[in-house]
């Protein structure tokens, strides 16, 4: 089971170009600023939308062939959808939510309304057969969702911000549970989400969509530690340069250099920490050769720390303590020294 | 919330005060007329005098078969008119609104030079059937589904368009076909609106007149409803009935107005 798309739409400020491939049981997180066009995606894969362009094949069925003419109508795809706001059928029970996807394949009422109580107790929802969809809490909706979505056993799942409903102190639990459930699911999995961390948690391929192309793809960690795009950067919580390296220093286009551990050459990406970078009042000494006169723009509390947004020959985030903050007598429009060991900086291929 | 009341509130400039009295007393002076003049003793004979009767028997009936005429035909209408993208789909809309705004008088012409004796549908089934429309209660009935499925229409189109479509979408991935989500999905979401509509539907059947005397008569049990047994107790000098009947349906139309209240008017109270 596989599921391979290439596709193309332009619909408005939108030119989405993307190819994606999902393995069998494989969950592939969609992760992307709004309007990258991820749910846009999802609605080509669901067959709800028709792309100008490209294919999409799902276990060696072709879905979708526009060279040749070909779509499959969305209710013979056997594709799931659970979207962010749930879309319960306000009007049918919690039981009739979960069965309808039998009932509408033609399955008896009795076998139908069997199966879908065997799933309310699968998601942990044995009991609420009679509640209303509006009598759900979100994470208790978010779980009807999903059973009516598996129950007719689709060969590929489609997630659409499926925790954004959520609030804060729920969501970790949900997450969790989702997890467990998509593990146990055999089909493609596809989770569209803006948030990194659901993204790091759920999905064991992260593949990432700005401006409607895939700019980056990988494992989870491979994401995290190497970045390629200031969003993905930002996201992950690291600095990104770019510069061409020749031996042990990458140039930056603003002519600044950079001192690395190891030798690199060509176009590189160079990231590190905000907690790697020391800012000072003066040129600093010793081991830290990565060291640059900057001007602070702004400061901002970040957890306990207080994360400082510089400018200069390289713009730099750096995380200091409260007390750094006042010692130094930071502000913004001050000068200030930042520097960074050479042994905290990540060097890959741009 | 209460907000503090300004002081000038009242101070309504005289060019719009005159106008606005002229305005409300030209919609309140004939109801109000109505009231003065209805002739209370008789009121109860009246209204169980056999004509009366019979006429209302007919107006309920009639009323109630073309409201669910136009529920058969006017939701797949107006499903059409939001759902598809149909080429000519505007015009469409336009020639199903006509009805709206043109004269009913002119519908009831246009209906027998379509169902009468020597129509193009009529002369065929005159012909073939040996069966005839005009006046008949069948024809009062196509005359009021001619001019009050519109509203229906309208109504329920409107509803189907501010319905989110998504809930049709995963109706879709599910396997439902189109009839199914139809019917399982999108009616239960506009149902309010299509209640809406037919209601208002019915009361404008139940109000027709023009078109209605125009292409079926006024043959008193078979065609004769309530309007015309208004207009021709009227024509003999009966006012008195006349006057009972107008409270009559007075007192439906405020009826349904005040049903649909909390819809339309109550949103902004």
């Amino acid at each position: 089971m596989s599921l391979f798309a290439r596709l193309t739409l332009n619909r408005g400020d939108l030119r989405l170009d993307a190819a994606l491939t999902v393995g069998a049981g494989e969950v592939v997180a969609l992760l992307g600023p709004n309007g990258a066009g991820k749910s846009t995606l999802l609605q080509l894969l669901a067959g709800t939308l028709r792309p100008d362009d490209g294919r999409v094949e799902l276990n060696g069925t072709t879905l979708d062939d526009v060279a040749a003419g070909s779509h499959v109508r969305p209710r013979e795809r056997r594709v799931g959808m659970v979207v962010q706001d749930y879309l319960l059928f306000p009007r049918m029970s919690v039981l009739e939510n979960v069965a309808f996807g039998l009932r509408s394949r033609g399955v008896a009422r009795e076998p139908a309304r069997r199966r879908a109580r065997e799933w309310l107790d699968r998601v942990g929802l044995g009991g609420y057969e009679r509640r209303r969809p509006g009598e759900l809490s979100g994470g208790q909706a978010q779980r009807v969702a999903l059973a009516r979505a598996l129950i007719v056993e689709p060969r590929l799942l489609l997630l659409d911000e499926p925790l954004a409903a959520l609030d804060a102190g729920t969501r970790p639990a949900v997450r969790a549970e989702l997890r467990r459930h998509l593990a146990g699911y055999g089909g493609c999995t596809v989770v569209v989400t803006h948030d990194p961390l659901e993204a790091m948690v759920l999905g064991d391929r992260v593949v990432v969509l700005e401006r409607g192309t895939v700019v980056q793809e990988g494992q989870p960690a491979e994401v995290a530690r190497r970045p390629r795009t200031d969003y993905v950067a930002r996201l992950v919580g690291l600095n990104l340069l770019r510069g061409v390296a020749d031996g042990r220093v990458a140039e930056l286009p603003t002519g600044a250099t950079v001192a690395l551990a190891h030798d690199a050459f060509g176009p590189v990406h160079v990231a590190f920490a905000p907690v790697a970078v020391t800012l000072s009042p003066r040129r600093p000494e010793g081991s830290a050769r990565n060291a640059w006169e900057l001007v602070i723009t702004d400061l901002e509390a970040h957890g306990d720390l207080v994360r400082v947004t510089t400018d200069g020959p390289v713009s730099v985030l750096a995380d200091v303590t409260p007390l750094a903050v006042a010692d130094l007598r930071l502000e913004p429009g001050s000068t200030v020294w930042a520097s960074v060991k050479a042994t905290e900086i990540n060097v890959y291929p741009a | 919330m209460s907000r503090p009341r300004r002081t000038d509130d009242l101070r309504v400039p005289a060019g719009l005060l005159i106008p606005a009295l002229v305005g409300v007393a030209i919609l309140v002076l004939p109801m109000l007329g109505l009231v003065l003049r209805a002739p209370w003793s008789d009121l109860p004979s009246i209204l169980t005098s056999e004509a009366v009767l019979t006429a209302l028997r007919l107006s309920l009936t009639t009323a109630t078969a073309a409201t669910l005429v136009a529920l058969v035909c006017g939701v797949p209408v107006a499903w059409l008119l939001a759902r598809t993208a149909l080429p000519g789909r505007s015009l469409l809309r336009g020639v199903v609104t006509v009805p709206l705004v043109l004269p009913p008088v002119i519908g009831g012409v246009a209906l027998l030079m379509v169902f009468g004796r020597r129509g193009v549908i009529g002369g065929w089934m005159d012909e073939t059937f040996g069966v005839s429309l005009p006046f008949t209660t069948t024809a009062v009935v196509l005359a009021q589904v001619f001019v009050a499925m519109p509203f229906l229409i309208v109504a329920v189109e409107g509803a189907l368009r501010t319905t989110d479509r998504r809930y049709e979408d995963v109706a879709a991935t599910l396997g439902a076909t189109s009839w199914t989500t139809f019917r399982r999905v999108t009616l239960p979401a506009v149902a309010p609106g299509v209640l809406a509509g037919a209601v208002l539907c019915w009361a404008r059947a139940l109000g027709e007149f023009g078109a209605t005397v125009t292409f079926a008569g006024s043959l008193p049990g078979t065609t004769r409803t309530l309007p015309i047994e208004a207009y021709v107790a009227i024509g003999a000098g009966d006012s008195e009935v006349a006057i009972v009947l107008s409270l009559l349906m007075i007192v439906v139309s405020v009826a349904i107005l005040v049903g649909l209240r909390d819809r339309w008017i109550g949103s902004s109270a």
